[in-house]
């Protein structure tokens, strides 16, 4: 059985049906993408699946259990992480206070060791760790807010747009990142506009159009796709 | 590596304890020794009442961040709770005194659980007009239920006469600190880091696992309880109240007080609340009229403070004694001696 198993749900912004029927799975050990443009609902799937917004019908499993009617704090705490778009973080909390927050379903004991494996990942975060938040750059704020998703110790990671507004070089990086952690053994289910980028990294892909689902495959053959290299990728 | 020299946890609660017990009897002494006249002391205590409705506040606006315009609802409930009680529950005295307090806070606090959980779903302005109107429905229920099914309740627009007067410095002194101590300590605590992360960030901290609504209700619970318990102490400190008390100029007044303390500093809330509480009294004493537009001077006073301070007097910033006196002691460089001296003996 899959690690995230999502079936068939339907999520509604009042009479605007946004997703419609959409189904996916996400293994242990991958790195599963949702590419799609603006307005495809990407984002919606990410928090429906988290608990922030709730499907009509289907079902959502996550480690067997069902968490389609769980609460979102409930959902963090049974190893699913969520890192929302646009790099929320406790602007006025400094970094190291962020990320202790990130424990905050964990145990007192497991925030020492936590905050070391986070800042061996991203030294730049150990350099600022006294620094309050706000004051980072946008590239460190989103390695901020993917470290303190990293604190609750996920088994699935969730990040949403990790490369919306982020220069070029600090893309590269965050991708790197997220590679590192792969190989870590984390699973990572990523949603980007970005298709390029998360193709590159992806085991697998899915395309939204709309709120459907419109082709899946392994990360190589999506890129190679003539219909996805027309939509997503410039020719 | 020079070290910073920190106080030990014990001897914190220890020198914060005795300046505590210390100011109480600064005050004691200073009343009992006649130095200060019945009419300051009447001050004094009105200045503890609005202290703990405005640390209340403060706990909802400045810690949770949200804006509720009906605090003056929570007093009325609280105060007229315990102008009830204390009027007929049969034995009198402290025990029926305290009783009433806490039943005050109880009460006012289940208010603030029926009226956060639809409240806190809506936010900014939304969540100021539902307060506004909850303050005004209060104020208009006690208006009108003087007598339920022939028993008097809340006397109407004539007020709830003969509430024993109970009300002492001692009383007021002791129910600050606590609500001092007790909001002071719940922010330090894990529950505070959580309340904070909401005003931080509500996604940011949903996604951290913090239960969002739970946490948003208790805050707005525990601002709504030590408000009942500021009224209960104005009822018997009055002994008598009216509805008309509690409208919504008197929210707007400790909603003042905090904006200018400085949201999320308990000591700006302090201040302020001594501050514009003096105040008044000391216009009264200059001149009948400029007592009448001190609600212009406070305005005036806000949009001063909103251009050139907008995090309020205070910002953020929150007193600690140990962080002076840990401070001076750096500075002056004793610590360094005791470490040599350490070192020394090793």
């Amino acid at each position: 059985m899959a690690m995230l198993q999502v079936d068939s749900i339907n999520v509604f912004y009042g009479s605007i049906h946004a997703i419609k029927d959409v189904s996916f799975t996400v293994e242990k050990g991958e790195i599963v993408t949702l590419i799609g443009a603006n307005g495809a609902g990407k984002s919606t799937i990410l928090k429906t699946v988290s608990g922030l917004l709730r499907s009509r019908g289907g079902a959502i499993q996550f480690h067997d259990s069902p968490i389609s009617a769980a609460a979102p704090h409930k959902i963090v705490s049974m190893g699913l992480a969520h890192v929302p778009e646009g790099r929320h973080v406790f602007a006025q909390m400094t970094v190291e206070e962020n990320l202790e927050m990130g424990a905050y379903t964990r145990p007192q004991g497991e925030i020492a060791p936590g905050l070391e494996r986070v800042y061996a990942q991203f030294p730049r975060l150990k350099e600022r760790r006294k620094q309050v938040s706000g004051t980072l750059s946008g590239g460190e704020q989103q390695m901020l807010a993917m470290g303190r998703a990293l604190m609750s110790q996920p088994a699935l990671l969730m990040l949403d747009e990790p490369s919306m507004g982020l220069a070029p070089l600090m893309v590269e990086q965050i991708f790197d990142i997220v590679k590192e952690l792969h190989k870590d053994g984390v699973t990572v289910l990523l949603v980007e506009q970005n298709a390029q980028m998360a193709l590159s990294v992806a085991d697998r892909g899915y395309v939204l159009e709309t709120g459907k689902i419109v082709l899946t495959g392994n990360g190589k053959e999506l890129l190679e796709d003539d219909a996805v290299k027309k939509a997503y990728l410039g020719g | 590596m020079r070290q910073r020299f920190e106080i030990p946890m014990p001897v914190r609660y220890l020198v914060n304890g005795v300046l505590i017990v210390l100011l109480f009897l600064l005050g004691q002494f200073m009343i009992s020794a006649g130095i200060l006249s019945s009419y300051f002391q009447k001050i004094l205590l009105q200045v503890g009442v609005y202290i703990i409705a405005a640390v209340s506040l403060n706990m909802a606006t400045g810690y949770l961040g949200q804006l509720p315009l009906g605090h003056a609802g929570f007093m009325a409930v609280g105060g007229y709770t315990a102008g009830i009680f204390l009027k007929n529950f049969p034995i009198k005295g402290l025990p029926a005194f305290i009783l009433a307090i806490i039943l005050a806070g109880i009460v006012a606090g289940i208010f603030g659980i029926l009226i956060g959980i639809p409240a806190l779903r809506l936010k900014g302005d939304y969540l100021a007009i539902i307060t506004l109107g909850f303050g005004e429905i209060i104020r208009v229920i006690l208006l009108n239920i003087d007598t339920v099914l022939g028993f008097k309740f809340t006397g109407g627009a004539a007020g709830l006469m003969g509430i024993p007067k109970y009300t002492s410095f001692p009383a007021v002194y002791i129910c600050v600190v606590i609500t001092c101590l007790f909001i002071h300590t719940m922010m330090k605590s894990r529950h505070g880091r959580a309340i904070l992360a909401i005003r931080e960030n509500e996604i940011a901290a949903e996604s951290c696992g913090v239960n969002t609504t739970y946490y948003k209700t208790m805050a707005f619970t525990a601002s709504a309880f030590f408000a009942g318990v500021a009224g209960a102490l104005f009822a018997s400190y009055l002994g008598l109240l009216v509805p008309g008390d509690f409208g919504f100029m008197k929210s707007i007044e400790i909603l003042v007080m905090v904006v200018l303390g400085g949201m999320g500093s308990m000591l700006g809330s302090v201040l302020a609340a001594a501050v514009l509480t003096i105040v008044p009294f000391a216009l009264q004493s200059i001149s009948q009229t400029v007592a009448d537009y001190r609600m212009v001077i406070y305005s005036v006073l806000l949009i001063v403070v909103m251009i050139f301070k907008p995090s309020g007097l205070l910002g953020t910033y929150d007193f600690s004694l140990t962080r002076i006196i840990e401070g001076l002691i750096n500075r002056a460089g004793i610590h360094d001696g005791v470490a040599r001296k350490g070192e020394q003996s090793k």
